[in-house]
């Protein structure tokens, strides 16, 4: 099989992710919460975890580091930790259902959004389209780094900027560029929301939810925390506050391979690597006649590598397929995004996505354009 | 030999306290917290020789680790 569903989540793991994910399976014992050797053993691994990650996110206070189950979580984490009643919001027009839904439902209790237009490759409008929808009950903005279905990469150190020079927070949705492109809390980011399992490489059911320094959302989740349990108050020290329930050690373990993993390849040349794939995919399908694309050519400055596309006479679903019975994996439809598809005249008909890891090669895309073609 | 033990609140605290001293040379070991110390309860505590208790309380707050509870063990 050529895999090219990495967006969804990245296949095969690095050999590394497996064996640290099998070992804490076979080792671990609960951390936290007991003064023995396997459990002092277990509390360790997940705090070397926690250490690496917040040195891969230049977060300079691993506390601030939440292991969450994905990016999803972490999101919802921030959003209705962070958000009360009266309050307004300014999203992209390219979010994801992840941000969407939570406030949607929010919208029953009070709380607002206003969607800002994305202009593709041209951050002076796409900034400037935030700054229009800031109102005076707005306290946050929240954007995805790069849009899951277009690849559009959004000018997040430029809306964090403007979000605090309003005195609003700005959270940032990195769960398709944690891994490919620079997420560093130094930027000033009050939270970052990644997926553990996509560009990380990590294990599926891990995500983490970085916090900026005096950050402290309310809690959505409270209970056992193996700290101060005398206290029938949600503990205010962090991690434990955010991390109630017995972690996901096998998958912490495995989360940390990747995040090694990924540092040894350097996210630079991952991304080098991925975009010269989907540049060259691109060049070759613009040529095709039947092929409907709707991004301009790649630009590392403004695009992720990744690449959806059409192709007429077709639904995407039924593409999808076709390309799945000659061994080919790719996703189809609205990838739970709704609104990116709507900018982009799709939501009807949704998008055939390409979406390669740092296994893919030129291979790979050779043989996924030979059966796109025989399929015009 | 004389142990200082200082409790903090949470493994995590325990874990980057230790990293912390011993990386400033001072032996640092954790343990579950033993005693009941200030009404509290479940935390972690981390000993060290009971001549660097001062050294390394300084540092721990330097650094932001909320200590809850400290006492001492051993010695003669």
């Amino acid at each position: 099989m050529i895999y090219l569903d990495n967006s969804a989540t990245t296949y095969p793991k690095p050999s590394t992710v497996s064996a640290a994910v099998t070992a804490a399976v076979r080792s671990s014992a609960n951390p936290g919460r007991s003064g023995h050797a396997p459990s002092l053993a277990a509390a360790s691994s997940v705090y070397s975890a926690r250490t690496a990650a917040a040195e891969f996110f230049g977060c300079d206070n691993e506390e601030r580091v939440i292991f969450t189950p994905g990016c999803t979580i972490s999101l919802n984490m921030a959003i209705k930790g962070l958000l009360k009643k009266g309050d307004h919001v300014v999203v992209s027009s390219m979010e994801h259902n992840a941000v969407m839904r939570p406030l949607y439902k929010l919208t029953g209790e009070g709380i607002s959004f206003t969607k800002a237009e994305i202009v593709p490759c041209d951050n002076d409008k796409t900034v400037d389209s935030f700054r229009k929808a800031i109102n005076g009950n707005t306290k946050m903005i929240i954007c995805t780094h790069a849009s899951n279905v277009w690849g559009l990469r959004m000018p997040v150190e430029r809306l964090c900027a403007l979000a605090h020079a309003y005195g609003l927070l700005f959270v940032v949705d990195a769960a398709q560029s944690a891994g490919i492109a620079e997420v560093d809390m130094k930027n000033g980011y009050d939270a970052v929301c990644a997926a553990g399992h996509k560009g990380l490489y990590g294990p599926m059911g891990t995500g983490l939810l970085i916090l900026g320094e005096g950050i402290l959302p309310d809690t959505i989740i409270e209970g056992g925390t193996g700290s101060s349990s005398a206290d029938l108050r949600q503990p205010d020290i962090l991690p434990d506050r955010y991390e109630s329930g017995t972690p996901d050690l096998s998958g912490i373990a495995g989360l940390k391979a990747g995040i090694e993993f990924v540092k040894k390849k350097g996210t630079d040349k991952i991304f080098a690597h991925e975009l010269a794939l989907i540049q060259y995919l691109y060049s070759r399908l613009d040529k095709l006649p039947g092929i409907k694309l709707y991004t301009p050519f790649p630009d590392p400055e403004f695009t992720l590598p990744l690449l959806s596309f059409n192709i007429e006479g077709l639904s995407s679903e039924e593409a999808a397929l076709r390309l799945s019975k000659a061994g080919i994996a790719v996703r189809a439809g609205l990838h739970c995004a709704p609104l990116a598809h709507e900018s982009m005249g799709t939501a009807e008909t949704g998008a055939v996505r390409i979406s390669p890891s740092v296994f893919t090669t030129g291979a790979d895309i050779d043989r996924l354009i030979f059966f796109i073609k025989k399929m015009l | 030999m004389a142990m200082a033990v200082i409790q903090v609140s949470s493994v995590t605290y325990a874990l980057r306290g230790q990293k912390i001293l011993r990386s400033m040379g001072i032996k640092a070991e954790i343990q579950r917290t033993t005693d009941k110390i200030q009404g509290k309860s479940c935390s972690y505590s981390i000993l060290l020789p009971a001549d660097k208790k001062t050294e390394a309380e300084k540092i721990l707050t330097k650094y932001g680790i909320r200590m809850i509870g400290r006492s001492e063990k051993g010695g003669q």
